[in-house]
């Protein structure tokens, strides 16, 4: 089933300043550009402009948002009153969404909270965790943070996803799941319900175990991917 | 997998220049840009297999608690709270208490649910393997580790290993204080000379132990490592002094598994259900040698992880100094060579082709450049006895503008037999012998975010016609291709051999000029007249090796009669 939802269906969360947030030009007495959490200029979109072909998708396919959301018609958004998306996030086709899953009660809630330029792959299904407690039935909230990228196929019921992480293809990421910052899952893992995964930490198997710590720029160099892919990600008119 | 660029870290050694690519050595010497370090008082790029480790932080990789240090070793390594994996499939177990199912499908009534009824238990929620199973249950759902101590405790190997430890520790002891105060008689001061000597002891008697006869075991002939004689007279010192360890736990008498027997040989023998064997991975994170038995393995507690600052090997300056905070992914010094060296990216114009995410997109594309679609007939890679162009964007991460230089490195194949001749490469490399510029890098260039960024499909075009003109565009295949921003994309030509095997890798030396502002301690007081003298010009060299992939063998003519 496809649900089509108009441009205001979806929540754009309200966010202030530029995109880019300005580095600040704190040199050090060499004229080398500083250390301290400063994204590297080589993860600029400027060199994937150059090096790294464009994704092209057609202009009809894909609504775009004021916030520069890129949400394919083909994805079906349930309850889009309860999903909000951060902006420049990408819905590939095939996706699913499920903000209907909501917590019972009056009012409105946010079910599904995705952060800025994320990419949900092709084929994807996004599921708010629930459980039974206390003989209650019920769904929890998702929220996923900046910069995060997940594969087609893969299917999500986690609590929460940190900021700068990954996904691979084909992933199950079990209920209440929660990922911390700069993670990285390898294509085919299995996580199983309840699990947490500390930051800079590389996971993959079935279940899915630690691997191997990663770099200390992970965070530079996924927020670079994440940027490059936005701006690969380009609309084809047909002429 | 396509083409790449890694980067050489010389780890201490004497000779800057890395092994040639072929070689198995290679591989050791060379890694990605964004995993090395740089060492500012050095001028040298460190890796990861060179630089000085210390733990800052331990913490638990599941319940994210921060263990003080002190506690990290009477803890034994692994979290002492409520942190377990599975024995069968390592996953992280839960605490479920004994509720009846909730759910009318039965499915998943063993969630986290540790207000209910006792007794609780430990379930895995991927293999549904519960502690039950092994009679292991408790009567209040947290500080689970503290009621397992005393199985943890009373365990025939634990037990044996803390006698060890009693045995050793007053001559550990003894041997460290007087190895320190006759170091410290030596070399007052020396700190770092007496913690030598101490570790140098250790060893020493720990080797001494281990030299002693064990029935059925082969005889431990440590080669020395040093010919002088001080190692040798501490080893027998050591003997002499040392009161005769006897263990208190007869091994054969333990059970099955624990370290071989008639008994393993035995239940091995009688044999039905492989199944009931633990595998070799279930059981490699026990301590010693257990029972071979899928039943007799035991939830372990979760081993810690460690946050860690890294030292500069040859000046011990830090370069990288993590956040206290364990789940934090900020850094309080963290000195990366990518903000001191150009990045390099590379690829094979041939093999870029735009991606389409639907047929639509697809059949859009074929109207307006259809020689853009990937059609399937292009090789995947680098075919024998063809010349193909390959890009280089080099990006400038200094806020000067830098000038560099580029040149391969020769290599000699030569074949086993010292008889024959040395062999030409399969594959010869044109690039630009001369400098080039890279603008300085700047804020400004990030907020460009315009479509004109984008290299037109002309451009990819206009690399493909070098090769096909017989050599004739070489001078658009080879030199500087375009300067944008920070970046400088240079064009280089590889020509393939007809024989040729293996992967196109080469070695490429990176010289690079900038401008150092280094103060000299004349100029800080500032108002001097010697400021007006030209600043001073750094060059700094590395060495990187570039794979372009493995060459295809030569395809039938066909396809050369097509085009
Ligand atoms: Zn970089
Ligand atoms: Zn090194
Ligand atoms: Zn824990
Ligand atoms: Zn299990
Ligand atoms: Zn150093």
């Amino acid at each position: 089933m496809v649900v089509d939802f108009g441009e205001e269906g979806m929540k754009d969360a309200a966010r202030t300043g530029s995109d880019y947030a300005p580095i600040s030009a704190n040199k050090n007495p060499k004229g080398r550009s500083p250390f301290l959490d400063i994204p590297h200029p080589c993860h600029y979109p400027l060199l994937s402009a150059i090096m790294d072909p464009p994704i092209y998708y057609s202009r009809s396919e894909y609504i775009e948002t004021d916030t520069g959301n890129k949400v394919s018609r083909r994805a079906t958004i349930a309850g889009p009153q309860n999903i909000v998306l951060g902006g420049k996030t990408i819905i590939s086709s095939g996706a699913i969404i499920r903000g209907d899953l909501r917590r019972t009660g009056p009012g409105h809630t946010v079910v599904i909270q995705l952060g800025r330029y994320c990419l949900l792959g092709e084929g994807c299904i996004m599921r708010p965790p629930y459980k039974t407690f206390r003989g209650a039935f019920n769904y929890y909230p998702m929220k996923i943070g900046d910069h995060v990228h997940i594969g087609a196929g893969s299917v999500i019921e986690a609590a929460t996803i940190g900021n700068h992480v990954e996904i691979g293809k084909n992933c199950i990421i079990g209920k209440f799941t929660i990922i911390k910052d700069c993670v990285k899952i390898a294509d085919n893992t299995v996580i199983p319900p309840n699990t947490v995964i500390p930051t800079l930490a590389y996971f993959g198997g079935s279940p899915g175990h630690f691997i191997e710590d990663l770099p200390e720029s992970t965070q530079e160099m996924v927020e670079a991917q994440s940027k490059q892919y936005y701006t690969r990600f380009q609309a084809l008119d047909r002429q | 997998m396509g083409p790449s660029v890694q980067y050489h870290c010389p780890c201490l050694s004497t000779s800057p220049v890395p092994p040639p690519p072929h070689l198995p050595s290679s591989s050791h010497h060379f890694h990605p840009l964004h995993n090395l370090f740089f060492c500012e008082e050095c001028d040298a790029v460190r890796c990861n297999r060179c630089v000085a480790v210390e733990v800052s932080t331990y913490y638990c990789p599941n319940c994210l608690f921060e263990v003080p240090s002190a506690s990290v070793r009477a803890e034994k390594n692994r979290c002492a709270r409520n942190c377990f994996s599975c024995p069968i499939c390592r996953n992280t177990l839960s605490v479920v208490s004994s509720d009846p199912p909730e759910t009318p499908d039965g499915r998943s009534s063993t969630t986290v649910n540790a207000s209910g009824e006792p007794p609780f238990f430990l379930y895995c929620n991927h293999c549904r393997w519960d502690s039950a199973e092994i009679g292991i249950t408790f009567e209040k759902p947290t500080g689970l580790a503290a009621q397992l101590q005393k199985y943890e405790d009373s365990a025939p190997d634990a037990l044996e290993f803390d006698r060890l430890k009693d045995h050793f520790e007053p001559f550990l002891r003894a041997s460290s204080l007087s190895s320190s105060i006759a170091v410290h008689a030596a070399h007052p001061g020396s700190a770092a000379h007496s913690h030598h000597l101490h570790s140098a002891s250790i060893t020493a008697a720990a080797s001494a132990a281990l030299a002693r006869d064990i029935p059925g075991v082969g005889k431990y002939t440590p080669i020395s490592r040093t010919a002088s004689g001080r190692a040798h007279r501490d080893r027998t010192a050591n003997k002499d002094e040392m009161p005769e360890y006897k263990s208190r736990v007869d091994i054969a008498s333990v059970g099955i598994g624990a370290g071989g027997g008639e008994s393993e040989v035995d239940y091995m023998r009688k044999l039905r259900d492989v199944q009931t064997v633990g595998s070799l991975e279930q059981r490699w994170g026990n301590s010693w040698a257990g029972s071979l038995q899928v039943k007799d393995l035991r939830p372990l507690r979760i081993p810690l992880h460690s946050k860690r600052s890294k030292r500069c090997p040859a000046c011990t300056h830090i370069l990288i100094k993590p956040e206290q905070k364990a789940q934090s992914v900020r850094y309080k010094i963290k000195l990366v060579a990518a903000n001191y060296l150009p990045a390099i990216n590379v690829v094979l114009p041939h093999l870029q082709k735009p991606i389409v995410t639907s047929d639509a997109a697809r059949r859009t594309l074929m109207k307006i450049s259809p020689q853009s679609i990937d059609d399937g007939t292009t090789p995947p890679g680098l075919v024998a006895g063809k010349t193909y162009p390959f890009h280089l964007a080099l990006t400038n991460p200094l806020y000067d503008p830098i000038q560099v230089r580029l040149s391969v490195q020769r290599v000699h194949v030569t074949t086993s037999g010292p008889s024959e001749k040395a062999r030409r490469p399969p594959f010869a490399i044109s690039l630009p012998t001369s400098p080039f510029p890279i603008a300085a890098f700047a804020e400004a260039w990030e907020y460009e975010d315009d479509e004109d960024m984008l290299v037109d499909d002309d451009d990819y075009e206009a690399g493909m016609k070098g090769r096909d003109k017989d050599g004739r565009g070489k001078a658009k295949t080879v030199g500087v291709l375009e300067r944008r921003a920070n970046v400088t994309l240079v064009g280089g030509e590889v020509i393939i051999g007809k024989e040729a095997r293996g992967n196109v890798k080469f070695n490429m030396l990176v010289t690079y000029t900038y401008r150092s502002d280094d103060p000299t301690p004349s100029e800080v007081d500032g108002d001097v007249p010697k400021s007006s003298k030209p600043p001073e010009v750094k060059t700094f060299a590395f060495y990187t090796v570039v794979d372009l992939g493995p060459i295809l063998p030569r395809e039938e003519p066909r396809i050369e009669g097509d085009v």
